[in-house]
């Protein structure tokens, strides 16, 4: 209950005591009166409210009704009230106002009454002595303001707000209008008129030197945000948010109000001292400014107690901004709340958010270290299983399926009742699937399928079952589950991809017949699928391995004339191309890729179809026409790096080139201009792709001067920015630059060649030569990946045998002898790979018994290579070193001492550095 | 001891600076219609009896502060250095330094931000030799708030690539500022050296932090947001940069950052603001 303290109330009191204070000559019944009054005085001062009815009652009792009784009547109704005795309260000014109609405390004496009927709950009473006062200026705020009280006690806040209203419609401009405006917020959000409490809360933020109670915004102005984001009005919630002070600010804020407070007080205490005079003037403001500072000073002490909510300001800011899309915004907050507030329970959840955000805007990395230090700073968290499940999802997302899938597999082991687990189970069995391991692929789709029968994935997984068996090569099983698919779901999303896979595993059976068939039925049950080229080429080979060649031939032709992939096309094209060249038909192809070039003068294919258009005119005796056709073709294309095969039209257009020159006698340094001259378009300047090219076809003019060759490769390597570079020359810098001994200027041309051109014909120099580089700098585990990468995933052509010889070396390098052997072996037995690289797995091999202890068969391997493959002189060297060091382990000195003699007669190994260490070897030997 | 030294009366007034109160130690207020200062000495030139006006020396030492009003051009020049107009700008500060050079020492002065605005604007013109040679002749008990200082000598650092000291002091000074101006530029200064080292990701975070957490300093957000853009194209995330560029260009569209966002984005800026 709040005391009735009218600023006036002392002032009259002041005025009483000169009216009663007795004059000489003194009377004794005056003095007893004017030391009641005295007392009456000092105990309302005093907020003795019973001694100062006591003393009042009795000044009233025995005084006679005089004007100067005005105060004590008045002074009587306002000690009840504070005393809680509201009915007497309420009797006291009805008196005062029946004896005093003209007194000049009627006015307040009204609202007093009105205060005392609300405080009696006679809430009717109030309004109706309420409402009529409001036309009253002096009175107007105070009124409104009781008029909303009178609404809230009597449990009908809502009509609180239209005197509230009216109380705002000019505007907040008094501190009454801004504890009004704080009252209305409130109202207007407990009604779902969010907006307009907002709309308060923004007029109240520009007057925030009104508000008494800074706390009571901050406070609503929270719950508003937070009502405003329950409805999805993320932008308004902000705005409320915004509005929120945070704890060094709402203190910093209550200091200057005290400071100001304290102040205006100095000055009007230093008025009353200049003028005494003037004290009951004074009295009131000095009053109302002391119990002022003292609340607002009560009230710091509260708000020095306050926790600091800014972590969870910052949280709910930050949610609000992710749910409008601006992750970064939500980034921020996130990372304030970790950085300020690294202690604050919100630090986690802020943690993860950040993660969350991260992911949404494909910033893997930053997302993957968010959701990793999460998991390290809290490992029981209440997010840690759904920041495991996103760092899992991100390896998959970066294509990191070694990553995934021990990744998902601790996700699946830790958290086993994770709403992610059905996710999660699957992601594992496609991964296994990716990685080539369908054996636990096949054993995860099988758990799956159990755990969770009804999931959507269901028929994914059993789909995925059927192909695991078939890759994993048994294609008994893979024909039973694909015929089980299919009637299971006899119309399910993979039915024309079952039906292609059996017919490839009667391909498989060699029953091509059969092929033929199944192809046919496919092709009238699923009409213009997508699949179609591919069976047509499947038909196709079928053909051609029962020699119905000219069948095969239409078929391959129709393949890759029926909106096949370039990699379909491709193959057709190359296929049919066999079969015309056997036939020795070159006007047919010609023909065939002539019109293919005409229908799809965009493709990929271009370059190639052009170089066989060019090949073929020339085998038919018109090698200008096909130099110019070629030339023409290379030209429109010289210039984007994104045209691959424009290098293998250039090569064709050299070789060409030289052999005409040469059979006309046009010197070689004029057959190089005239190929530039070819290969520039008239008034044009070659860009920077176009010139690097160009020094290429120079090279490959070049093809009996290596020398030279490697020149211009210098050049293009050190000339040109990644950017520019089409993919084959991006491999070949790279390569360059390892050859020279440089892998940091390597490294950029193969990530970019890794990046930008992933399924380019020669993405496996990239491999290659990232893995070479790791490798090199002692980073195996990211060696190993690369080249497992390299060896497993993309379809690597000129650099498989360096790739496959790389996971060895690098198996070996981590001690995984097994594995090392394995591959070793393999590269070994590879005809087709015979030279360096069979000596280097033989090698190899004598490598893995050694460091396994087996002197004997190192031995064994090591004399292979010195015996077999002489021409690869390094090997050979470290081999007799390596074999002589094996038998002195075995304590063969003799055969060890044999076996550097050997060494040292070879006169080819003595620029080796084995040779120097093997004349100390035998030197160290002890005597036989 | 008494603090004022009678020297000598006028009878005619010599205006050197506008009206301004002397503050001494001793709470006297002395009310000046201008001031001069000799040495150890301020000198006031005061109403005397009669109508004129007459001088009065007062030891600096015993001076408390002294009000001066606060100069118009030094706002002018904060208005000219948002604009670009850096030239203008430093040919308004000087009217606000020469003057007040002889006063430096004492508070109330307006000499030191004065300089510190100087410098201010040579950084942002592209001067930063001059600004590293400027700052130093600013004293840190001339300026009321130390790390003003700092704060510069961090943008110098910046501007000298010398990235790795320039970040630690921004920390630095974010780890003791209490003043959301200062911590609000330290954030454009840590995003511009993230975006100078390639780090355009932190980069954007710590220009982002000044529109997401410091509403209020407006005089900042033409910086931010500009290299806001600029950072969050360099990641590629074009509505990004498209959203900064948006707010640059209509909440500060007669900022040199609004100018140069025109030229460098022009594809991003609303149709409606072109």
């Amino acid at each position: 209950m709040k005391a009735l303290t009218w600023r006036s109330l002392r002032a009259a009191l002041l005025w009483a005591a000169s009216v009663l204070a007795p004059t000489a000559p003194a009377q004794d019944a005056n003095n007893d009166l004017f030391a009641l009054f005295n007392s009456g005085m000092q105990a309302f001062a005093a907020g003795d409210w019973a001694g100062t009815i006591s003393a009042f009652e009795t000044v009233i009792a025995r005084a006679e009704l005089t004007p100067q009784m005005e105060p004590v009547y008045f002074t009587i109704g306002a000690a009840y009230y504070n005393s809680g005795q509201f009915e007497k309260a309420a009797t006291a000014f009805q008196t005062y106002q029946e004896k005093f109609p003209k007194g000049a405390q009627f006015t307040k004496s009204q609202f007093a009454l009105a205060e005392a009927w609300t405080g009696a709950k006679q809430f009717d009473s109030a309004r109706a002595v309420l409402t009529p006062l409001e036309s009253n200026p002096s009175l107007r705020e105070d009124v409104l303001l009781a008029l909303a009280r009178v609404a809230e006690l009597e449990g009908d806040p809502q009509k609180a707000i239209p005197p509230l209203e009216r109380l705002l419609a000019n505007g907040i401009s008094s501190r009454g209008a801004a504890r009004g405006a704080l009252q209305l917020a409130p109202l207007y959000a407990a009604t779902g008129r969010d907006r307009k409490a907002l709309e308060t809360l923004l007029l109240l933020e520009k007057n925030t030197s009104l508000i008494d109670n800074i706390v009571q915004l901050n406070t609503t102005a929270l719950q508003l945000g937070d009502s405003l984001f329950n409805q999805g009005e993320f932008e308004s919630a902000l705005a409320a948010y915004r509005m929120v002070r945070l704890r060094p600010q709402l203190l910093a804020f209550q200091r200057e109000r005290i400071a100001r407070m304290q102040d205006e007080l100095a000055k009007l205490q230093a008025a009353l001292r200049a003028e005494p005079r003037r004290a009951p003037e004074f009295a009131g403001a000095i009053s109302a400014l002391r119990s002022g500072v003292a609340e607002s000073e009560r009230l710091l002490g509260d708000f020095e107690k306050l926790p600091d909510f800014a972590p969870g300001l910052y949280l709910r800011m930050g949610r609000s901004w992710y749910e409008l899309g601006r992750r970064w915004q939500a980034i921020v907050l996130n990372r304030a709340i970790q950085d300020d507030y690294p202690d604050s329970p919100e630090a986690a959840t802020a943690l993860f958010s950040e993660a969350v955000a991260f992911a949404d805007l494909g910033r893997l990395d930053s997302a993957d270290q968010a959701a990793e230090s999460y998991l390290a700073k809290h490992p029981e968290g209440s997010f840690a299983g759904n920041a495991a499940f996103l760092r899992a999802s991100i390896a998959l997302q970066r294509d990191d399926l070694e990553a995934a899938e021990r990744l998902f597999s601790g996700f699946l082991q830790s958290h086993p009742k994770s709403a992610y687990r059905e996710t999660a189970s699957f992601s594992l069995a496609q991964i296994l699937f990716g990685l080539g391991r369908y054996d636990e692929a096949i054993a995860t789709l099988g758990a799956f399928l159990q755990e969770f029968p009804a999931s959507p994935s269901a028929e994914d997984a059993e789909y995925r079952i059927a192909l695991a068996w078939m890759f994993s090569g048994d294609i008994e099983t893979a024909v039973q589950r694909l015929t089980g698919y299919l009637s299971k779901y006899p119309s399910g999303r993979y039915v024309a991809d079952a039906r292609y896979r059996l017919a490839v595993c009667e391909f498989g059976a060699a029953d091509h017949e059969k092929v033929i068939e199944m192809t046919r039925s496919w092709e009238s049950d699923f009409p213009g699928h997508a699949q179609l080229p591919e069976l047509l080429s499947l038909r196709a080979d079928s053909l051609a391995a029962l020699d119905r060649t000219d069948e095969a031939l239409a078929a391959y032709r129709a393949a890759a004339e029926s909106g096949a992939s370039d990699e379909v096309a491709g193959y057709a094209f190359g296929e049919a191309t066999k079969i015309l060249r056997r036939r020795g038909d070159w006007p047919v192809i010609s023909q065939m890729y002539e019109s293919f070039v005409a229908a799809n003068p965009e493709s990929q294919l271009v370059p190639t179809a052009v170089f066989w258009i060019g090949r073929a005119r020339a085998a038919t005796g018109r090698p200008a026409e096909a130099i110019a056709f070629i030339a023409e073709t290379a030209r429109r294309h010289i210039g984007d790096p994104k045209r691959e095969a424009v290098e293998q039209l250039l090569t064709q257009l050299a070789q060409l080139t030289a052999r005409e020159d040469k059979r006309s006698g046009v010197p070689p340094a004029e057959s190089a201009s005239r190929l530039e001259t070819l290969l520039s378009a008239p008034g044009e300047a070659p860009n920077e792709t176009a010139e690097a090219r160009l020094l290429f076809a120079r090279g490959e003019l070049l093809t009996a001067q290596k020398a030279s060759r490697d020149d211009l490769r210098k050049q293009i390597a050190e000339s040109f920015e990644p950017p520019v570079l089409s993919p084959l020359l991006l491999g070949q810098a790279g390569d360059y630059f390892i050859e020279v001994g440089q892998p940091d200027r390597a490294r950029p041309f193969f990530e970019f060649l890794q990046a930008n051109y992933p399924t380019s014909s020669v993405i496996d120099h990239a491999y290659a030569g990232l893995a070479r580089i790791a490798y090199d700098a002692g980073d195996y585990e990211k060696a190993l990946k690369l080249y497992t990468a390299g060896t497993e995933r993309i379809p690597a052509n000129l650099k498989l045998r360096e790739l496959t010889l790389g996971k060895g070396r690098t198996l070996l390098a981590l001690g995984r002898l097994d594995e090392a052997e394995k591959i070793f072996e393999q590269v070994a037995s590879i005809r087709e790979w015979r030279g360096e690289a069979t000596a280097a797995s033989v090698f190899s091999l004598g490598e893995v018994e050694r460091l396994r202890g087996n002197w004997s068969k190192a031995i064994a391997y090591y004399q292979r290579v010195y015996v077999a493959y002489q021409k690869f002189l390094p090997w050979v060297a470290k081999a007799y070193l390596l074999s002589g060091e094996a038998f002195e382990k075995l304590g063969q000195s003799a055969e060890a001492a044999n076996t550097y003699r050997e060494l040292l007669r070879n006169e080819r190994l003595t620029a080796f550095p084995e040779f120097a260490e093997a004349r100390a070897r035998l030197q160290n030997l002890p005597p036989p | 001891m008494k603090a004022a030294v009678p020297i000598c009366l006028f009878f005619a007034s010599l205006g050197l600076l506008p009206a301004q109160t002397i503050v001494l130690k001793n709470g006297q207020e002395i009310s000046a219609e201008s001031l001069r200062r000799s040495g150890p000495t301020v000198f006031a030139r005061i109403q005397v009896a009669g109508g004129g006006s007459g001088e009065v020396g007062h030891a600096a030492a015993a001076i408390e502060r002294i009000e001066f009003p606060r100069p118009a051009a030094l706002a002018e020049a904060e208005d000219l250095r948002v604009s670009g107009r850096f030239d203008e700008a430093l040919k308004r500060l000087a009217g606000v330094i020469d003057p007040s050079t002889p006063f430096r020492d004492l508070r109330g002065s307006w000499w030191a931000p004065a300089m510190l605005k100087k410098v201010r604007i040579l950084l942002d013109a592209g001067r930063g030799k001059e600004a590293e040679t400027t700052l130093p002749a600013i004293p840190k008990a001339f300026v009321a708030d130390a790390d003003v200082i700092d704060l510069l000598r961090a943008d110098i650092l910046v501007q000298k690539q010398d990235l790795a000291d320039a970040d630690a002091l921004y920390d630095a000074i974010r780890k003791r500022t209490h003043n959301d101006s200062v911590a609000a530029q330290s954030w454009v200064g840590t995003g511009t050296s993230r975006l100078a080292a390639q780090d355009a990701e932190g980069a954007l975070l710590a220009f982002l932090r000044v529109p997401v957490l410091y509403p209020a300093e407006t005089n900042t957000h033409p910086a931010a947001l500009i290299g806001s853009a600029r950072s969050a194209a360099a990641l590629g995330d074009q509505t990004e940069a498209a959203a900064a560029v948006e707010q640059l260009v209509t909440a500060h569209p007669s900022s040199v950052q609004a100018a140069q966002a025109r030229r460098e984005f022009p594809t991003l800026i609303p149709s409606n603001e072109k």
